[in-house]
């Protein structure tokens, strides 16, 4: 065996050489003191660079930290605060009005209860025009592809366009399968 | 502890367990030190950066992915971070990114004659000169010799951490090596 090169011999202290190069490598040393030389110094270079002394940390660096940490992200407590605060408020509104009329709480009461009244109905109106919207597109979208599955029937023959809904199926499945199992990129914001 | 355990502790943590996210800090907070120490050499800027990237990782906490190492992630933010530095710094960072044409073709050649550096080192004696000589390292270099021998990362592992071909980490961490040990034949 010639000489090896550097990145041979960091292979090789790396312990990244194959068995059979490493016996090969070390063949070779036995019977050249140059390389020899040049491996021993690899070695201590190396061992002296992953014995470096480490820095102190205060000892208390721990609590530190903890003590600065953010609340923990969680959208459910969010709407779980929401929701709770609105029934609180429902609830102490239904209370006030309980009372009766002679409170004088009972006019702010009912303005509230009212107010909430009209953004319930709002919103459940919105909700329904929503659907409806909802329900149009799709009756576009079957009255489309009908159209589209007649042109396709008169140009091609049925055979044919059931083995390309077949294929394009299963284009669909492995594109969706693809998105589910491709490997994510870390999210902490790329530098690059 | 085993990768596997640390994943426990993150899926604890994001349930509210906050001593289960503080046993990830004394887990880590030495080796992240270390990195910035060698990376930045100032002190309480470590200190500070150190900090700041288990409270990054903590607000991020739910968007970690099990199928990666906690401690590779964990140290692509510490990454991160320090480019940020770099950046404001106006350091050039070029040569972190980019990706030479020949980096993981050029074939060093062997010395014909260089003077022994163990001749002339005991092993303190060298500790002491290859952390003064680190400091001139360059800093693309640097990240990556500090994250193989002061980190133990991997080759994998730092190619995962800085998104480099594995074949790039090891050239760029051999240049480094021969960068600084060619440091300590000047005597």
């Amino acid at each position: 065996m010639s000489c090896p090169d550097l990145t041979q011999i960091y292979a090789y202290l790396d312990g990244e050489l194959t068995a059979e190069d490493r016996l090969r490598l070390e063949e070779h040393l036995k019977a050249c003191s140059r390389c020899r030389q040049l491996v021993a110094d690899r070695r201590l270079f190396l061992e002296a660079s992953s014995s470096l002394p480490q820095p102190d940390l205060p000892p208390d660096f721990s609590e530190r930290v903890m003590a600065w940490l953010p609340p923990l992200k969680s959208p459910v407590r969010v709407w779980l605060w929401l929701a709770g605060g609105a029934y609180l408020l429902f609830s102490l509104v239904v209370a006030g009005l309980a009372l009766g009329t002679r409170t004088a709480l009972f006019p702010v009461c009912l303005q509230i209860f009212k107010n909430l009244y009209n953004l319930a109905a709002d919103l459940s109106s919105l909700i329904v025009r929503l659907i409806q919207q909802a329900y149009g597109f799709i009756k576009a979208l079957r009255i489309l592809a009908g159209v589209l599955a007649r042109l396709l029937a008169n140009v091609f023959p049925s055979g044919s366009l059931g083995l390309a809904a077949l294929v394009l199926g299963g284009v669909m499945s492995l594109a969706l399968l693809w998105m589910l199992l491709r490997p994510t990129n870390y999210p902490t914001g790329d530098k690059k | 502890m085993v990768p596997d355990e640390d994943r426990i502790l993150v899926g604890r943590s994001l349930k509210g367990d906050r001593r289960a996210f503080e046993l990830l800090v004394k887990k880590y907070q030495q080796p992240l030190f270390n990195y910035f120490c060698r990376l930045v050499q100032e002190r309480e800027m470590s200190l500070d950066f150190t900090q700041e990237v288990f409270l990054r990782a903590y607000a991020a906490l739910h968007t970690y992915r099990e199928k990666y190492q906690f401690s590779t992630w964990l140290f692509r933010i510490a990454s991160n971070l320090l480019i940020d530095h770099w950046r404001k710094k106006k350091l050039p960072l070029v040569s972190i990114d980019a990706e030479p044409e020949d980096d993981e073709h050029r074939q060093p050649q062997l010395p014909d004659l260089e003077p022994s550096v163990s001749d002339n080192y005991e092993k303190k004696e060298m500790m002491e000169r290859i952390e003064q000589a680190l400091g001139q390292l360059p800093e693309f270099l640097r990240e990556l010799f500090v994250l193989r021998h002061m980190n133990d990362f991997s080759y994998e592992e730092i190619a995962a951490i800085k998104h480099l071909p594995v074949g790039t980490v090891k050239n760029r961490v051999f240049q480094a090596r021969e960068w600084l040990r060619s440091r300590l034949e000047e005597r």
